[in-house]
C-alpha cells in the first residue's frame, strides 16, 4: 500500500508526503509499475539473506525496491526476521536516511 | 476587518466628495488586494509538508497483515530509538478480518469429540483486539465477527501475494487520515 503511494500516478488521490520507509515490503499483484519508475525517496529495510525473514523473503523485498529509482532509494538488510531492525548498526542507518529530511 | 469597517465608514462620510471617495476606493481595494495575499501565503505554507523547519520528522505508520495500530506500537520500539528524530503516528486499517484460529494438533487428530472440548482451545475473546489488514484475501468470508471460528486449512504463508480485495477502499481511507491528521512528512509500512 505504502508503495502505490508513492506511485501516486496510479492512485486517483492526492497525498503529500516526502519519503517512505518499506519495511519487510511486498509488490502488490495489483499494479503493474515499471522498474525505477518510482521518484520518492525511500528507505527498504528487509531480512538479508534467504530465511532471514520467514514471512516475506529478500528476493520479494528487493524486487520491490528495484521500482524505485536508484538515485533515491536506499537499502537496509538485516538479519533479525520479520522485524524492524532497531540496533547497531541497523538504526544508525535508518537515522542517517531521516536525518536528510531533517 | 477594523480598519475596513472604518474606511468604509469614512467613505461613506465622504460621499459628496468626488475625489475623496475615489481615492478611498482605491485604498480598500488595494488593501483587499493584501490581505487577500497574505491570507493565502499563510494556507499554502502551513498546508505543505516541511515548509516550516519541522521539530520532529511526522511519520505515519502503517501495520502489516493480522496486525493493529496498538500491536504494531508496541512491537516497533523505532520511537525509543529515534526519540527527539521523529513522532510516529500508528493508524489502524480499515479492513477487520475474521477471528479464525487453527486448532491445535490433537483436536485435528481427535475423532472423539466428547472426550474433547474443543472450548478449551478456543483463545480468549477477552484478551484478543482485532486483527486487521490493509487488504483482504478473495476468500475471506465472515467479515466483523466476534466469534472464533475454526480455520477449514493450514494458513498459507503466501497468503499475502493473492490479497486484492478492498483495495479501493484504503487510498481513500489514507486520504482521510492525511487531511484530519496530516501532514506527514513520511509513510512508513511494515509488510
Amino acid at each position: 500500500m505504502a508503495t502505490l503511494l508513492c506511485s501516486q500516478g496510479r492512485l486517483k488521490v492526492d497525498i503529500d508526503f516526502r519519503f517512505a520507509i518499506l519495511c519487510a515490503g511486498f509488490a502488490l499483484p495489483l499494479a503493474e509499475i515499471d522498474r525505477r519508475s518510482i521518484n520518492c525517496p525511500s528507505l527498504h529495510i528487509f531480512g538479508s539473506v534467504p530465511g532471514k525473514d520467514r514471512q516475506i523473503e529478500n528476493k520479494t523485498s528487493r524486487e520491490l525496491a528495484s521500482l524505485f529509482e536508484d538515485d533515491c532509494s536506499v537499502i537496509i538488510e538485516h538479519d533479525c526476521g520479520h522485524i524492524i531492525p532497531t540496533r547497531s548498526p541497523y538504526i544508525d542507518e535508518i537515522k542517517g536516511f531521516l536525518q536528510r529530511f531533517l | 476587518m477594523f480598519i475596513m469597517l472604518t474606511l468604509s465608514k469614512m467613505l461613506a462620510l465622504c460621499a459628496n466628495s468626488e475625489h475623496l471617495s475615489v481615492f478611498l476606493s482605491c485604498y480598500i481595494v488595494t488593501f483587499c488586494f493584501l490581505l487577500r495575499e497574505l491570507w493565502s501565503e499563510c494556507n499554502s505554507s502551513s498546508n505543505k509538508a516541511g515548509a516550516r523547519p519541522p521539530i520532529k520528522l511526522r511519520i505515519l505508520c502503517m501495520h502489516g497483515f493480522r496486525q493493529n495500530a496498538s500491536g504494531f506500537r508496541r512491537t516497533a520500539s523505532l520511537a525509543k530509538k529515534l526519540k527527539g528524530i521523529v513522532e510516529l503516528i500508528f493508524v489502524d486499517a480499515p479492513h477487520e478480518l475474521p477471528f479464525i484460529y487453527l486448532p491445535v494438533f490433537s483436536e485435528l487428530e481427535c475423532s472423539d469429540e466428547s472426550s474433547l472440548s474443543s472450548q478449551q482451545f478456543l483463545p480468549s475473546t477477552e484478551t484478543c483486539r482485532g486483527k486487521l489488514a490493509r487488504l483482504i484475501a478473495p476468500d475471506c468470508k465472515g467479515r466483523s465477527v466476534t466469534d472464533w471460528k475454526k480455520a477449514d486449512s493450514l494458513f498459507d504463508p503466501l497468503r499475502y501475494q493473492q490479497q486484492t480485495e478492498g483495495f479501493n477502499v484504503s487510498p481513500s481511507y489514507l486520504k482521510t487520515v492525511f487531511s484530519q491528521d496530516g501532514p506527514f512528512d513520511g509513510i512508513l509500512g511494515f509488510s
